[in-house]
């Protein structure tokens, strides 16, 4: 939004109307979510419904098995898929900043792996009357190390992060967590091993009031960390070097974007299994129609990627209804293939690496 | 307002600098000379704070690099690097806007001077292709104008170090722009070192040359007593014929 002053009038609103549009467009995907289901409920009435929860009014006619349906189960959903989308879209926008490299993805290279690796130890290993608290720190932790270890890695000696050892850590953590966790399977009593199947699919069955609290309080304080770092992403794009030269405290910077991150993936994790793809796809959307400027382009982020999650949940939910799929499996039918058309189109540049 | 003292930079028990004294006051433009692999490159990047030396002291303005704030010295130390890769979607003009992340300045005034330094270094007419679309000489300049936009609030006479501001540009760009910055020392006081690698540029823009062989800084002084055809000849393995324009200069063929 910041020169606008120098752009083309049709591009100008553009820039405005794009907020606008997507608004609109979260409000129509909430209420698709509240509709839509094995059950549909009318969508006039479920409306009101909404109205009335916010206002204390009694305009609804749906009946009580309805309101059931809405406020125990769908909305709750609805939100956890709103914060969830959000949170991991705010996550890899920072995350390929950070690496300053467009296919660094929390999940391609490996952190949403590890995340998933400590989530898993400890729904197996630790009582499960503390789960609630457990399996997100576990998570963070699982993903604090795999980012920490991805990034001594990948770092070169120009100062850059070499894409090959990205994507090949990213590999070998898929793997060495993936073989671990499937230890844990054989391992785990029959309680956990329910839960851990549950979450290993990525799902958003399991919302409730924990993990939605903690989904929504990280979501907005990263919303607001990461605004206030905006500009420093920008410089930090120009190359450590630059940042520094511009005042910067780059090595302080990076240390809390790699914590603040990973807090991020392990909250997400820890509340839904790993759903790959939005932190890669809901980026590059954002940057290819408004540009790099992080100061748009993370709350745009942020909004683009809850609509996201919220339609291929509710994708998961329509498809084969009354089946469900987890919803990992939509975002991973999306994600792939764009995956692969990102490096169709960078091949040029990949295949000198 | 830059002084160096003793100043000497190893690397894995190699040493790649040492300077035993040297200074600039503001308002002058040196050029730092050598052949290539004599430090040049080390000089800059130690001015700037990039590779700490093992033994010495940088003063600017009276104050070692260290004891300066981080912001204020933004303002006050500019760095146009040789070349500046940039794998993500950014507009020309967003690129040098990224010049006030360490300035006080509101949105319109951040528009204003963009627009301003992107005129000063011809880069305006692109300001809304995007930077990977550019051409190296065309990124260099909007890297200028960042660099200037950086240095645009200082509050005491700002350094600005060039490593090989004209090395992708053609040749009257390199004379607009080594104008430019002549100009930004004679009106604004700023203090520049710039890598130059055209003997005939040093002696027609630089005031003072610094000459550097193998790490070590072989002769400073004005363009005129440092570049003599001698010194060419030990330094490059050239030997130059000197002739003198109509206006008294200096030219080495």
């Amino acid at each position: 939004m910041s020169y606008t002053k120098y752009l083309p009038a049709s591009l100008h609103g553009w820039r405005r109307g794009i907020w606008l549009v997507m608004g609109m467009l979260l409000l129509v995907t909430v209420l698709l979510s509240i509709i839509l289901g094995p059950m549909t409920l009318p969508a006039k009435q479920s409306l009101l419904s909404i109205i009335d929860q916010f206002l204390g009014s009694e305009l609804s006619q749906l009946n009580a098995f309805q309101k059931t349906i809405i406020w125990e189960l769908r909305w709750p959903r609805t939100l956890l898929a709103l914060f969830i989308g959000a949170l991991l879209a705010l996550c890899g926008a920072v995350t390929q900043g950070l690496f300053r490299n467009p296919l660094a993805d929390p999940g391609i290279i490996g952190v949403s792996s590890g995340a998933g690796l400590g989530a898993a130890i400890a729904i197996v290993l630790l009582p499960a009357s503390l789960s609630y608290l457990t399996t997100p720190v576990a998570a963070f932790l699982g993903g604090l190390i795999t980012t920490l270890l991805v990034y001594r890695l990948a770092q070169s000696q120009n100062g850059g992060t070499s894409v090959l050892i990205l994507l090949l850590a990213g590999v070998a953590i898929a793997a060495f967590s993936g073989a671990i966790i499937g230890f844990m399977t054989y391992i785990a009593n029959d309680i956990a091993l329910r839960e851990l199947t549950l979450w290993g699919m990525g799902t958003l069955n399991g919302a409730n009031s924990t993990s939605i609290w903690l989904s929504v309080m990280t979501c907005l304080c990263l919303l607001v960390f990461y605004q206030i770092q905006a500009p420093a992403l920008n410089a930090f794009l120009l190359g450590e070097a630059e940042a520094r030269h511009l005042g910067i405290n780059v090595e302080k910077l990076k240390l809390q974007l790699i914590v603040v991150t990973a807090i991020g993936v392990g909250v997400a994790v820890s509340a839904t299994g790993i759903i790959g793809f939005i932190s890669l796809v809901v980026p590059h959307l954002v940057r290819m129609t408004m540009g790099t400027d992080h100061r748009l382009l993370l709350p745009l982020s942020a909004l683009t990627g809850a609509v996201l999650l919220l339609m291929a949940d509710i994708g998961a939910r329509v498809l084969l209804a009354p089946v469900e799929l987890p919803v990992g499996l939509v975002t991973a039918l999306i994600g792939a293939p764009f995956f692969a058309f990102l490096l169709i189109q960078q091949r040029k540049r990949l295949s000198t690496l | 307002m830059l002084t160096i003292k003793n100043l000497l930079v190893q690397q894995e028990h190699h040493q790649i600098l040492s300077l035993p004294a040297a200074s600039l006051v503001s308002g002058e433009l040196i050029a730092v000379l050598g052949p290539n692999g004599a430090g040049k490159s080390s000089l800059i990047k130690t001015i700037c704070g990039e590779w700490s030396a093992s033994q010495g002291q940088i003063y600017l303005h009276g104050k070692t690099l260290e004891n300066w704030n981080r912001e204020l010295l933004a303002k006050h130390l500019g760095v146009l690097p040789q070349a500046s890769q940039l794998s993500f979607p950014f507009k020309a003009q967003e690129v040098v806007a990224i010049g006030a992340t360490p300035l006080s300045l509101s949105r319109h005034d951040i528009n204003h001077a963009v627009q301003k330094w992107m005129l000063a270094t011809d880069t305006w007419q692109f300001a809304d292709r995007l930077y990977s679309s550019l051409s190296g000489g065309e990124r260099q300049r909007v890297q200028l104008a960042r660099v200037l936009l950086q240095l645009s609030q200082a509050e005491r006479a700002p350094l600005l170090l060039l490593d090989e501001p004209t090395s992708a540009q053609d040749l009257g760009q390199q004379h607009q722009l080594l104008n430019l910055v002549k100009s930004l020392c004679q009106e604004n006081g700023f203090a520049v070192i710039s890598i130059l690698h055209d003997l005939n540029q040093a002696s027609r823009y630089a005031d003072k040359v610094w000459l550097l062989q193998q790490g070590e800084l072989v002769a400073q002084g004005s363009p005129l007593q440092v570049l003599q055809p001698e010194t060419v000849m030990k330094i490059w393995g050239y030997q130059p014929e000197l002739f003198f324009n109509s206006q008294g200069q200096q030219i080495l063929v």
